[in-house]
């Protein structure tokens, strides 16, 4: 409750607090803490269904009559869907009982165990627990006479999904951290990558700091590698009679980003206006389409997990459709003024069939950036 | 993005906007934008429009004509006259107003909906024949891209309310129309007018030659007005706004200019 009344004290100084994760702003990258079991009852006051996680928001009032405005956690909307549920399946003003778990990290979060609508007892956003049927995986459509397609075949639907790593590390080590790329043991830094001096020490501090610091907080883009590590799915849209290849990114605030197979060659870093996304030129290597991406700006954290990289960045990057349902996603980290060699990393993704990438904005959830993270102060 | 999309917005952030403007010229002129400067009194050579295979006429990049939508004040469709219901009357005025504590969400870098989407600096229509589907990518506002379905589908029913809605189109002709529902309530739209979440919206797209693009909308929202509205505005080779021919879409975000 102490956090409710330092949010309503701000409100009441009505301009912005220079805090980088505002009091009751959920995170949907938190972490739960099982072993503290808490009941929440109250009406549902929001609903917000968007991936990777859909939320509830009810108002929790406690014995001394104060009302709290928790954010609960009720899973993955793709799953949820599966299992019949939909956005609408409750309704503002519902009365709900919830057992779940509070969050590590942000206050006023919860992630639920169970759902119950009070008015009938039911148990809502059940997930039916039905294992996956492994089937074998279709091959990967192509291009007549010509490479696969990265996108759907003709007429079908569908997108890149969740990657089978949210973090970065050399290929190779294995180090224990969690799905945000925080270390368990700080002492097994230096195991991530081949850093510079300077970038171990800065990879130490984000990592101690926990991430404060990430401008992913306030949706600054997820370029470098980062929109294939978000569960917001991404697509391409070939365009071989243009010369490019767009990507369409579900995460940050729903960005695109343009690869040129046009031949041209590779971007000079002196010539180019850096950019968060930077310049990309593609070319086939049989099937698999290589892709050098320079001119990235140092405004973000190219990776999960807070790992250093300057303008001398230079990504190589390799997508390979092994079959229908699986994107083999390999870089190679070239940044010679932060690392002392250029390192490989990987991951796969997962083709998701027959759906298309919903609707999400990062700057939905930074509810009002002028109020909440100080960075309205051009119009006080 | 604090580039007006209308001229006439005078919100304190119009210097910053221009600012920006100015900026941005010589980065997308080097881009191999330039064959005029802008500016009002231009004359570009007249072409016809690129046309796929099949006849329809292509809104975007074609093999030849590689390019993209490049927008400066003076593009919003000019409407008067608009039949708001009292309540939103008064959400107008108090938006016109009162212009620090209310604004336009997009200069809080928030996702720009239906027309709101085509901001300056520009746009590019890409028509995605075989996923039977056009994309919309914008510069400015959020850098974003929303998407039309052009197969034939319906709206679902029940759709959860977003901010760019859910779109449909099809083509009258050489006009693509689309059609859109769906949308929450926290639009501002053709500068600072209220929606509800009953707004169907109509947008026609055409393209008489390869330099011009016609807008039209039409507003029909049963919680907000007492009537249909809408506005319609063209860029030609004569406007400010032009098909930059050979010119490339480039990156601003919006969050850097905050």
């Amino acid at each position: 409750m102490k956090q409710a009344s330092w949010k309503i004290a701000a409100l009441g100084l009505g301009i912005a607090l220079a805090a980088p994760l505002a009091p009751g702003q959920r995170t949907a990258s938190a972490e739960y803490d099982a072993e503290r079991k808490i009941k929440l009852s109250g009406p549902v006051v929001k609903i917000d269904w968007t991936n990777p996680s859909a939320f509830i928001g009810i108002n929790v009032r406690d014995a001394s009559g104060t009302v709290a405005a928790w954010e609960v956690e009720i899973g993955n909307p793709l799953d949820l869907e599966k299992s019949g549920w939909r956005w609408d399946s409750v309704h503002i003003g519902d009365m709900v009982n919830v057992d779940g778990f509070p969050a590590r990290g942000p206050e006023l979060q919860a992630k639920a165990n169970s759902v119950v609508l009070a008015r009938t007892g039911a148990k809502l956003f059940t997930i039916s627990s039905k294992p996956a049927v492994k089937t074998a995986s279709q091959p990967a459509p192509r291009w007549p006479g010509s490479h696969v397609r990265l996108g759907p075949a003709p007429g079908k639907k569908g997108y890149w999904g969740p990657p089978s790593s949210t973090v970065l590390v050399e290929t190779g080590v294995n180090v224990p951290m969690n799905k945000d790329g925080l270390l368990v043991n700080i002492s097994d830094a230096g195991k991530v990558a081949p850093f510079q001096p300077w970038a171990k020490a800065l990879y130490e501090y984000r990592q101690r700091t926990l991430f404060k610091d990430d401008p992913y907080n306030r949706c600054i883009p997820p370029g470098g590698v980062r929109h294939f590590q978000n569960p917001y799915g991404f697509q391409f849209l070939e365009q071989p009679e243009i010369g490019r290849i767009l990507l369409f990114l579900g995460g940050g605030d729903r960005n695109w980003r343009i690869i040129y197979t046009d031949g041209r060659p590779m971007g000079q870093k002196d010539d180019l206006v850096l950019t968060y996304y930077g310049a990309s030129t593609g070319r086939w290597d049989k099937d698999t389409l290589v892709v050098d991406t320079v001119g990235f700006n140092e405004k973000f954290w190219f990776t999960n997990g807070g790992l250093p990289h300057t303008e001398a960045l230079h990504l190589t990057e390799r997508f390979t459709r092994t079959d229908m349902d699986t994107l083999r996603y390999q870089v190679t980290v070239d940044d010679p003024r932060t690392y002392t060699r250029p390192w490989n990393g990987g991951w796969t993704i997962r083709w998701v069939p027959d759906q298309e990438i919903q609707e999400y904005f990062c700057e939905e959830n930074a509810e009002s950036t002028f109020l909440s993270n100080g960075s309205g102060g051009k119009y006080q | 993005m604090r580039i007006a999309f209308a001229a006439g917005r005078s919100l304190p952030v119009v210097a910053t906007a221009v600012a920006f403007w100015f900026a941005l010229i010589p980065a997308s002129g080097q881009r191999g934008g330039g064959k005029g400067k802008g500016g009002p009194k231009v004359s570009r050579p007249v072409e016809p429009a690129p046309r796929w295979p099949d006849g329809r006429v292509n809104l975007g990049s074609s093999p030849g004509h590689k390019g993209y939508w490049e927008l400066r004040p003076g593009f919003a469709p000019r409407v008067s006259n608009v039949p708001l219901q009292p309540w939103a009357k008064q959400v107008y005025d108090y938006r016109q107003k009162s212009q620090i504590l209310a604004r336009p969400p997009y200069i809080d870098c928030k996702a720009a909906p239906g027309p709101e989407f085509l901001l300056a600096p520009g746009f590019e229509i890409v028509d995605a024949p075989e996923q039977k589907s056009v994309f919309i990518m914008n510069i400015g506002g959020p850098h974003s891209w929303r998407v039309i379905y052009t197969d034939g589908r319906e709206h679902p029913k029940n759709l959860r309310p977003t901010y760019l809605g859910h779109s449909v189109g099809k083509w009258e002709g050489d006009t693509l129309v689309v059609d859109t529902v769906g949308f929450n309530e926290k639009m501002w739209i053709m500068g600072s007018y209220p929606t509800t979440e009953q707004l169907h919206l109509t947008e026609r797209f055409s393209r008489p030659t390869l330099g011009s693009l016609v807008y039209e909308l039409t507003i029909d929202d049963p919680g907000a007005y007492t009537a249909t509205w809408g506005g319609k505005t063209q860029i030609t080779e004569s406007t400010p706004s032009r098909w930059v021919d050979n010119g490339e879409m480039f990156e601003y975000i919006c969050e850097d200019d905050r």
